[in-house]
């Protein structure tokens, strides 16, 4: 940390290998489009690198590079949002096959079941989309990623009373739009 | 409990969570991290360049700089062509009417034959050229007869003599 502080891209390249899944993930996840992800994803990393001089380590390295690219995610969203946009997904993984809870949604009787699972892959996407920004960052922090309430305060600037109404209302409004795949 | 009696919320949590299987193509990890740092790398690289390959770099990427900039040159090649011209015609005019004097009044001490009649405006030729020569370096273009200033006294009996020596065919 204190080598990547001094400039040294080496010690830097080992930040990046350690986070850069999980920031390229919650971007992803964010913007439904895989190139936006990268280009967000790099840019982040190249700011964190050249503001790492004023990082005084008040919080983990982890949180604060979460922090630039989140707020790096939610201004291009919202200069997007003025213009039209298409989703460029990610391939699922082999391994939903084997997940149980899928079976909660697409029966492995389904005729066609990939056709299937990438349908239920778009609505998802879509359905996400629909969300305020904030919204959509607090149910990826969560729900996709995992990260407890006081983290994803932290990441957010906000108390865990905030994160979790807004963990309510986001799913409140995602049943809505997925109610085929609930009922 | 059964799938279908589980609360709705749990059951939507299950669903977003379907979201973790959407990875990026395989070796896309490796990519972005050298993508990064090729990135940095070539920033330093550019930092211990001169300004001005740098300010070039910057023309090279940003169209829309360029285009800024070549039309800021354009503007002022364009205003210094037009403030020159109209300079040209207007500054002698000007500069006597900040002198307290008036074209016309040129004229009137063109036709005065004493130092004392030009005295009585308050203010000397020599002085109003004095602050002509010192306000602007265009030299006014104005060749008045019998002036009391001797420099103009010449000029006008050198034009007078090339005038007097032109024979027409």
């Amino acid at each position: 940390m204190r080598s990547s502080q001094e400039g040294d891209l080496r010690a830097f390249d080992e930040l990046v290998r350690r986070y850069q899944q999980r920031v390229y993930a919650t971007v992803y996840h964010m913007t439904s489009n895989h190139e936006d992800a990268d280009d967000l994803t790099q840019e982040s990393f190249i700011k964190a690198f050249k503001a790492l001089k004023r990082f005084k380590g008040d919080s983990s390295f982890y949180t604060w590079v979460y922090r630039i690219a989140v707020n790096r995610t939610i201004n291009f969203l919202k200069q997007r949002n003025r213009r039209s946009f298409h989703m460029s997904l990610n391939d699922m993984d082999m391994q939903v096959e084997k997940d149980a809870d899928l079976l909660m949604f697409i029966s492995d009787k389904t005729p066609r079941r990939d056709i299937r699972l990438n349908e239920l892959q778009e609505k998802l996407n879509e359905a996400l989309m629909k969300l305020s920004e904030t919204h959509r960052l607090t149910v990826t922090l969560h729900d996709i990623q995992g990260m407890s309430h006081e983290e994803i305060g932290k990441i957010m600037d906000c108390n865990t009373g905030t994160v979790r109404s807004r963990l309510f209302y986001a799913r409140q409004q995602l049943q809505a739009y997925l109610s085929e795949y609930l009922n | 409990m059964n799938d279908s009696q589980q609360p709705a919320s749990s059951r939507i949590e299950k669903l977003i969570a379907l979201k973790r299987y959407e990875c990026p193509p395989p070796g896309h990890a490796e990519l972005l991290t050298s993508k990064i740092i090729s990135r940095l790398e070539a920033e330093q690289m550019r930092a211990r360049e001169p300004w001005y390959r740098r300010w070039m770099h910057a023309l090279d990427l940003n169209p829309i700089l360029t285009t800024a900039y070549g039309g800021v040159v354009m503007a002022l090649m364009w205003l210094g062509w037009h403030y020159g011209e109209h300079f040209e015609a207007e500054a002698p005019a000007k500069v006597f009417g900040n002198a307290g004097l008036q074209m016309g009044s040129l004229g009137l001490m063109g036709s005065m034959s004493s130092d004392e009649d030009a005295s009585s405006l308050g203010i000397t030729l020599e002085q109003a050229f004095q602050s002509v020569q010192t306000s602007s370096s265009v030299q006014p273009r104005v060749h008045i007869p019998g002036s009391p200033v001797p420099w103009l006294r010449e000029s006008m009996a050198a034009r007078t003599l090339s005038h007097a020596d032109f024979q027409p065919y």
